[in-house]
């Protein structure tokens, strides 16, 4: 079994709004795909993030750390969540990618785990 | 000998190591021990001469070589993992009582099927599949595929080595797949149909694979050089 990151991207000028028609259908969809992936014993951890703006990146130069207000990357694209499953292979993690993309309306990058 | 010995790799070499990735569960694995086998061919067969079968002979000996390697260098958990590999049962194995090698080395096209499958993920850009198709199944040298597409050979290289690196960090599973995970027809045709012969289909693919590489070469239509 290995394990995989499935995150979703946003652009950065993307509005979580809950009340929207958009938000609530995709909420929906995204249970219905929680639900298979625990019922198929996949499911390790999953979840939404707040947007980027409330992000906050520390750096430490031997014992000094540094905070700045904001996400690392400064790019356009930024995470709006995450899963974390355990499958048998590649081929089964990029299946569950295909229905996550189409649930929650938006890209989805899959990494394997580093071996533990 | 060493001609004939060359011919002997451009027609046997993706056989073998189809096999011996089945085998063996590793790419890289399958690949030093192909290597390795016709280093000792080289040696040994202009003193006792060319095998009956030389691709099973080949296929034995980079079995055994790449166990001889598996047991002094690996630590304990990869060995278990490629034991694993090694015994698990194939669900396409036609015949699960086989104990005999030379048995399991004559299901070949199964193998090359899988290993072509393997090659052409979808998960590896087209340039990535070509590239280690030609690598690993056509027999070719990264200088000839190099050559071919007019890059230079660091860059095939480099290519080949990257979707090696991403099909092993993903755990790639080695099996043909289902019908229902196949590209459509058109998305299967207009990838294939710029760098295989058009009359290549999927279940064909395999016993056409070599006969289409060997006819691009002797017409030079690929721009292969001519040997």
């Amino acid at each position: 079994m290995t394990q995989y990151l499935m995150s979703v991207w946003h652009d950065d000028d993307y509005v979580v709004d809950f009340t929207s028609d958009d938000m609530q259908r995709t909420v929906a969809q995204v249970d219905q795909f929680n639900q298979k992936l625990t019922d198929a014993g996949a499911w390790v951890f999953a979840g939404g993030l707040q947007p980027a703006t409330s992000a906050t990146v520390l750096r430490a130069s031997g014992s000094d750390v540094s905070m700045t207000d904001g996400p690392f990357a400064e790019t356009k694209e930024q995470m709006g969540g995450f899963w974390i499953i355990d499958v048998d292979d590649f081929d089964v993690a990029l299946a569950w990618a295909r229905q996550a993309a189409i649930a929650c309306e938006g890209p989805v990058e899959v990494r394997p785990f580093q071996d533990g | 000998m060493a001609d004939h010995l060359a011919a002997v790799f451009r027609a046997e070499a993706g056989r073998c190591t189809a096999t011996l990735v089945r085998v063996m569960g590793d790419i890289d694995l399958a690949q030093d021990a192909i290597a390795e086998a016709f280093a000792i061919a080289a040696e040994r067969w202009p003193v006792t001469g060319v095998p009956p079968n030389p691709g099973g002979w080949i296929t034995t000996t980079a079995r055994n070589r790449a166990i001889d390697r598996l047991r002094r260098e690996s630590s304990r958990d990869s060995r278990h993992q490629a034991a694993h590999r090694l015994h698990d049962p194939d669900d396409t194995d036609p015949d699960p009582d086989l104990d005999d090698l030379d048995d399991f080395i004559d299901v070949i096209a199964d193998d090359q099927l899988r290993l072509m499958f393997l090659c052409c993920h979808p998960a590896l850009s087209p340039d990535a599949q070509v590239a280690l198709t030609l690598r690993l199944l056509g027999g070719l040298e990264t200088t000839e595929i190099a050559h071919a597409f007019v890059v230079p050979e660091p860059t095939i290289a480099q290519r080949v080595v990257r979707a090696k690196r991403k099909l092993r960090d993903n755990n790639a599973g080695y099996r043909i797949p289902r019908h229902a995970e196949l590209p459509t027809g058109s998305a299967l045709c207009s990838r294939r149909s710029s760098w295989c012969s058009p009359r290549a289909t999927p279940q064909a693919a395999g016993t056409n694979w070599s006969a289409s590489i060997s006819s691009a070469k002797r017409s030079g239509s690929v721009g292969f050089s001519s040997n």
